[in-house]
Formats: structure tokens, sequence, C-alpha cells
């Protein structure tokens, strides 16, 4: 009676157990930053508003499922918000490619030199590609300057590694795109 | 021998055959007395030329119906015209008045129509317009040319005056609101009043429009006005532009008028604008002596009373001026004004006219006086200015030849010596003496002020030595360094709570493990919805979708 007891309580338990689930977190962090160099800190530019689409507003990575279908994958996640690390790279690629600095946050309450910038889509898409599609805007010499970016890069092979080096290649043409677009100040 | 006797007869008295003469007289007489009686009357008609007359077959026509015939045509007594001898028919003996008319018909072209075509072929006639008089006539003067308005056609007829003459003329047409409702049918110089007066007659469908308020102007050919707008042209009809005529209307602000009756007379305005100017028919006029130099003042100059036009100037007396027997031995000079109580909405009648003089004598005792006031300082023009006076002297209406007379007050630079010399007097009647007593008395006590404000200012120079020796202490010097220490604190522990602080980076990394927990519940909670028996089975995740590379 008592082995029948326990043989139960062992198939129970033995029913519990299950496959523990492997989890991936990835870093966004620019390669420029373990490069040591002088930057210069009087650049007028900052990084002002910084906000992302709803939808990439949580840990994991999103990819397209086809017919305008995303799904957030559980087990591929940031490894911290996004908005704070694209804040981060954002400001090194910038400062890097403009050769300022440009600080990732406000110094002041002023609305002149505030890059403002939208990240509307960053994903993998059906067809195998990286996508970004983003917005920025300043405020300079009284003047307003809106920008579009909108590209797609091809996914070296399948999985999240591909598409994490995929997506922060992407993000450097950008940053290099709004480096290009600020007006040279001595 | 025989007895032989003649057998004598006696003959009848009246032969039978007396009877055919007789009869053949009798009927001769019956037919003699039958074309008596039934012959019309006789007449004779007087034509400056005897064109288109033919003896025996010439007819008189009444609408069209032959009345009689011009039995002799003749050279009257002095050959300067002809008359001729008409038969009229019996029936037509009660056509003959007075006031009846003749004249010939015969083709005509005129400026404004052409008649008669029609005797071209038929022969010229003679028309006869019925009069209305009861006095009989057998003997009259035809006109040359046919009436414009035969004699008794209902209507109105008026009588028009002008003081110049003008390119109006019989035939031409009487417009109001630009539409003929009538037409001028004489017109006659009157030597006496020289004027040019002219017979208008108003249709009757017309008639209610003439009032004693409607005023006629002259509307022939072209007007052109130079206005501060541009060049205005004013123009009537084609017709009388070529022609000429008379329009009538009522003017603005005059009051509806009275029905007026055949004969009234109304004044020909020269064009519509002088009707404008002076539209009122009704004027009292009064003569102004005035003491003072006319210089400046003309005839036609305006008379206002506060500002409103209420007449002009119609003359200055001068030969009265030196006329002892109407002046007297007084040196003022009389001025003679007209005021229209039209233009002070009191209506344009005889009454009002009453009503105005009785309002002018009221208020005389009440101050209303007449003066002669500047209407431009540059040239020098006056006008004639009635108003209420309260300092005036008394006075009262007064007579002047046959002109009632105004009392006046002196205007103009008159006007101005006396209120100078009444500024004067004011001057001096002062209290001069006292003011500057006074005055003396008043600087005496601001000096006592300023005395009194120089102590205070010393006072507050002493209390600001004071506050600077307390301010010079050790103490109170060390404590604005003491101030900017702990501000400097104050500002170090502020700063830890900017973003790059340590608190800030504290709050923001525990702000992020929050939401990091908070994406961990929400993922549970969405595991626990899909599979609620996952809290205590195991359960089987599903696999991320892998992102696949281009092939």
């Amino acid at each position: 009676m008592r082995f029948f007891l326990l043989l139960s309580i062992a198939l129970l338990l033995a029913g519990c157990a299950s496959k523990p689930v492997e989890h991936f977190t990835y870093l966004l962090r620019s390669d420029q930053a373990r490069e040591s160099g002088k930057i210069e800190h009087d650049s007028p530019f900052f990084l002002g508003k910084l906000t992302i689409a709803n939808y990439l507003d949580q840990p994991g990575l999103v990819v397209a499922t086809g017919n305008g279908r995303v799904r957030a994958a559980r087990h591929h996640q940031w490894a911290e918000p996004l908005g704070l690390s694209l804040r981060r790279f954002l400001s090194i690629e910038i400062s890097v490619a403009r050769d300022k600095h440009i600080a990732p946050h406000p110094s002041s309450k002023e609305s002149v030199g505030s890059i403002d910038i939208s990240i509307d889509q960053l994903h993998s898409n059906e067809s195998g590609e990286a996508i970004l599609l983003a917005f920025w805007q300043f405020i300079w010499a009284d003047q307003t300057y809106s920008f579009r970016f909108s590209e797609s890069l091809p996914l070296q092979q399948d999985g999240y590694d591909a598409l994490v080096a995929a997506q922060t290649k992407l993000l450097k043409r950008f940053a290099a795109d709004v480096a290009k677009s600020l007006p040279v100040t001595n | 021998m025989s007895d032989l006797k003649p057998a004598i007869t006696s003959r009848p008295r009246f032969s039978p055959i007396w009877v055919i003469p007789m009869t053949a007289l009798l009927v001769g007489l019956w037919m003699l007395a039958t074309v008596k009686l039934e012959e019309g009357p006789t007449i004779t008609i007087r034509f400056d030329t005897a064109e288109g007359l033919v003896e025996g077959k010439t007819t008189v026509k009444l609408l069209q119906v032959d009345i009689g015939l011009v039995v002799d045509v003749d050279l009257n007594e002095d050959k300067t015209g002809i008359i001729a001898t008409v038969e009229l028919s019996d029936d037509a003996t009660s056509l003959l008045r007075e006031d009846t008319l003749f004249w010939v018909v015969r083709a005509r072209i005129g400026s404004d129509n052409i008649s008669g075509i029609g005797t071209i072929l038929s022969g010229a006639y003679i028309e006869i317009a019925p009069g209305q008089n009861e006095q009989e006539r057998s003997d009259f003067i035809g006109l040359e040319l046919p009436p414009l308005t035969p004699v008794g056609t209902p209507g109105l007829r008026l009588s028009l005056y002008a003081d110049l003459g003008s390119s109006i003329a019989p035939g031409n047409p009487v417009l109001f609101n630009g539409y003929k409702v009538g037409r001028v049918e004489a017109m006659k110089f009157d030597k006496e009043r020289t004027q040019i007066r002219y017979q208008v007659f108003i249709e009757e469908l017309y008639t209610d429009l003439v009032t004693s308020s409607v005023r006629f102007w002259n509307i022939s050919g072209v007007s052109l006005e130079a206005t501060a707008q541009g060049i205005e042209v004013n123009t009537g009809s084609l017709e009388t532009i070529l022609l000429g005529g008379v329009s009538f209307a009522t003017p603005e602000g005059l009051p509806e008028g009275e029905k007026v009756e055949d004969g009234t007379e109304f004044k020909l305005y020269r064009n519509h604008a002088a009707m404008v100017e002076q539209p009122y028919r009704y004027r009292i006029q009064y003569v102004l002596l005035f003491d003072q130099s006319l210089r400046g003042l003309v005839v036609g100059a305006p008379v206002e009373f506060r500002g409103i036009q209420i007449g002009k100037v119609n003359r200055i007396l001068v030969s009265e001026v030196l006329n002892p027997e109407i002046q007297g031995d007084n040196t003022v000079i009389p001025v003679l004004i007209s005021l229209a109580p039209g233009r002070l909405a009191l209506g344009d009648n005889p009454q009002a006219v009453e009503t105005l003089k009785s309002l002018i004598q009221d208020n005389v005792s009440r101050g209303l006086r007449a003066t002669l006031a500047s209407g431009n300082l540059l040239t020098g023009s006056l006008y004639v200015n009635i108003d209420f006076f309260e300092n005036a002297e008394q006075a009262s209406l007064g007579k002047f030849d046959m002109f009632m007379t105004m009392p006046t007050i002196s205007g103009g630079l008159g006007r101005i010596e006396q209120q100078v010399s009444a500024l004067l007097e004011k001057l001096n009647s002062l209290p001069v003496e006292q003011t500057v007593k006074s005055a003396n008395q008043a600087l005496a006590k601001a000096d006592e002020s300023f005395a009194s404000m120089q102590s205070t200012l010393v006072s507050l120079k002493s209390l600001l030595v004071s506050m600077d020796g307390i301010l010079n202490q050790e103490e109170n010097r060390q404590l604005g360094q003491k101030l900017s220490r702990t501000l400097a604190e104050l500002r170090e522990v502020l700063s830890g709570f900017s973003q790059d602080g340590p608190v800030y980076r504290t709050l923001d990394s525990s702000l992020n493990e929050l939401n990091k927990t908070l994406g961990n519940l929400e993922e549970f909670t969405r595991t626990l919805s899909d599979n609620p028996n996952a809290l205590v089975l195991p359960t089987e995740l599903p696999e991320d979708p892998i992102p696949g590379a281009k092939p």
C-alpha cells in the first residue's frame, strides 16, 4: 500500500517536470563607444524627445508574421528598455559621426538645438528583412527642419542574432543621416 | 215775228284755270319754306390763308361727319387774310358757341408729329371743336394750327410763370418722374409782370399728382454740373433734350400738399438745382437795421438759425438809407431778408407764414435777435445769423417803410469788439490787490513748508547714517557670507536630483526594475489566461517565431 502511494507521488512529480526554457537577451550598444578619442563638447545640439511606437515599448524583439500580424518574442528580449538603449546608442553614434558631443538628455528647457526623434517601425518582416522607419526634426535659426528615414536590410541568416545585427546596422545608418542633417556650427 | 231775246248768262267770277297756277305757287312756297326751315346757320370764319379751301367743295367736319360746306372764300377787308363763308346743317346750330374753335386740317409735318396725311388725297377740310360757352356766335377766327387739347377735354390747366425765357414751347411735354402726364399748351409774355407765362394742361388721369407742394422746373437741354464727385450730366428724354419740356415733383421735406384747381399758378424754376435750392413758395420778409459796416454781406447770403438756413438776404435797401421820410434821423443800414417757413418744417402755405410771424413775435421778447456773422474769415463774407442772446437789451418788432423789422445786435467784428470790451470790464472788476495779497500769504506758507521738508531730510540723512553703522558691524557683515554658504549647500543637495545626479539615477533604475517586473507580471497573467492549469501542470509555451533570412 505504501509502495503504491509513493509510486503515485513520484509519477505526479514526474508529470510536473518539464524542459527548462532558454531565454536570450540582447544589448543594444554602439561599438563606437569602445573607441577612444577626443569629442568636442561645445555642440549646441542634444537629444530631445525620443518616442518609440507602442508595439516596440516592450522587452521582446518583434517579428512580423504576415498579413499585418506581429509577435513579440518571449524568449528573445532586449536587455533593457528600448527607449533607454536607443537614446544612448543614438547619442554616441551621432556624436561620433558629427565629431561633436550630442548630449543624450536635454540640458535646458530651450527647444533650440533639440533633436526630437520618433521610431515608428523596428522589426523584421516576412520577406527576411529588418526594417526601420523613423522621423526626426530640430529647430535652428528660427526654422524647423523635419526628416524621414526608411530603410530595410536583409538578414544574413535565420534567427534573432541576425535580426539584432541588422537592426543595429540600420540604427547606425539612421544616426549617420541625423548627423548629416545637422547644420555645421563652429 | 218771233220774239227773240238774247240769253244773258253771267260768267263765273273765278276761273278754274287759276287753280293750277295757284297750286304751283303754293307748292313753290311750301318748298321754299321747307328749304328755309331745313337750312342751317351760315357763319364766317377768318383764316390767314385759303390754302386748301375750295368753294363748294371743302367741307366742315365734326368727328369726321360732314356738318357743313364752304360756300364762299373771299379776301378780308384789309386783304391780310380770308373770310370763308360756311353753311352748316340745321342740327349744327347748337355747336356754335363763343368758344367754338375752327381750324383747317391739312397735311402737316411738325417737330413732334405728322398729321393730316389723309387730306393729301381727299383735300383739306375744316374741323370744328364745339364750345361749352352759352353765348352763341356766328363769326369766328380760325386757328392756324389744331388745338393741342380740345375744348372740354377733362384735365387740369395750370399757369406757370418764369422770369427768364427758355426753349419751352407749346406742345412740349410735361413730365412726372420722366413720364409724360401733360403738355404745354400756350405761352405768352406778361408785360405787366415782365414774366413769361405758360399754359400747361395735365391729363385727367394724373391730376392727383399735382398738389400745392409740387414744383415745376425746366428740363430742356442738357445740364452739366461739376461737383466734388465729378461732373454730373442731367438730361430728360431725347424729346426734352431736343425740344424742351417741363417736369414737376414734390421736393423732399415738403409735406404732401392739397389738391389744386384749374388756373393755379406755379413758379417755373430754371432747372432742378434751382428748385432744390429754393423750393419754397411762401416767404415772410423782414428788414434788419444794422448799425455797423455791411462789408462782406451780399444779396443771396444765407440767413441761418443756429446753422440751419431758413432764408436769404433779398436786398440791401440802399436807396432808403438816405431817405429821411423813411429812415428818419437814423444812420442804420436796412437789409431786407426773406424767411421760408417751409425750411423750419412749418409747411409751405399761408398758414405757415402766419405761424412763423407769431413765433418770431413771441421769441423776440425772449432774446431772439438777428446779427451779422462771419461766413469765411479769408474772404470776409458775412451771413445773417438769427439766434437767442440772453443778455440782449429789451426790444420788439418794429416797422420800416412797408416791412416789419426784427431787432438786431452787433455781430462779426463788432461783436468781438463788444466781447473784448466786456472782458476788459471784467478784468477791471477783478480784486487784483486782494488776490496778490492772498498769493503773498500762500507763498509765505510755502516757505514754511519748505523749511519743514528740509528738517525732515536732515532726519532722514541721520537715519541712513545709523543704518550704515549697523550694517558695518562685524556680525552683520558675516550674515551675507553665511547666506551664500547655505545657498551653495542647497544647490549641492538639489544637484543630486538632476538627470546626472545619483538620486535621479537610482530612481530611474528603480523605475526600470519596476517596469520590468510589471512586464513579467503581464506575461504571467497572459500565460494564465491562455492556460489556466499552467500554475499546476507543466505547459509548453509556444516557441518564438524565427525571423528568416531571404532564401
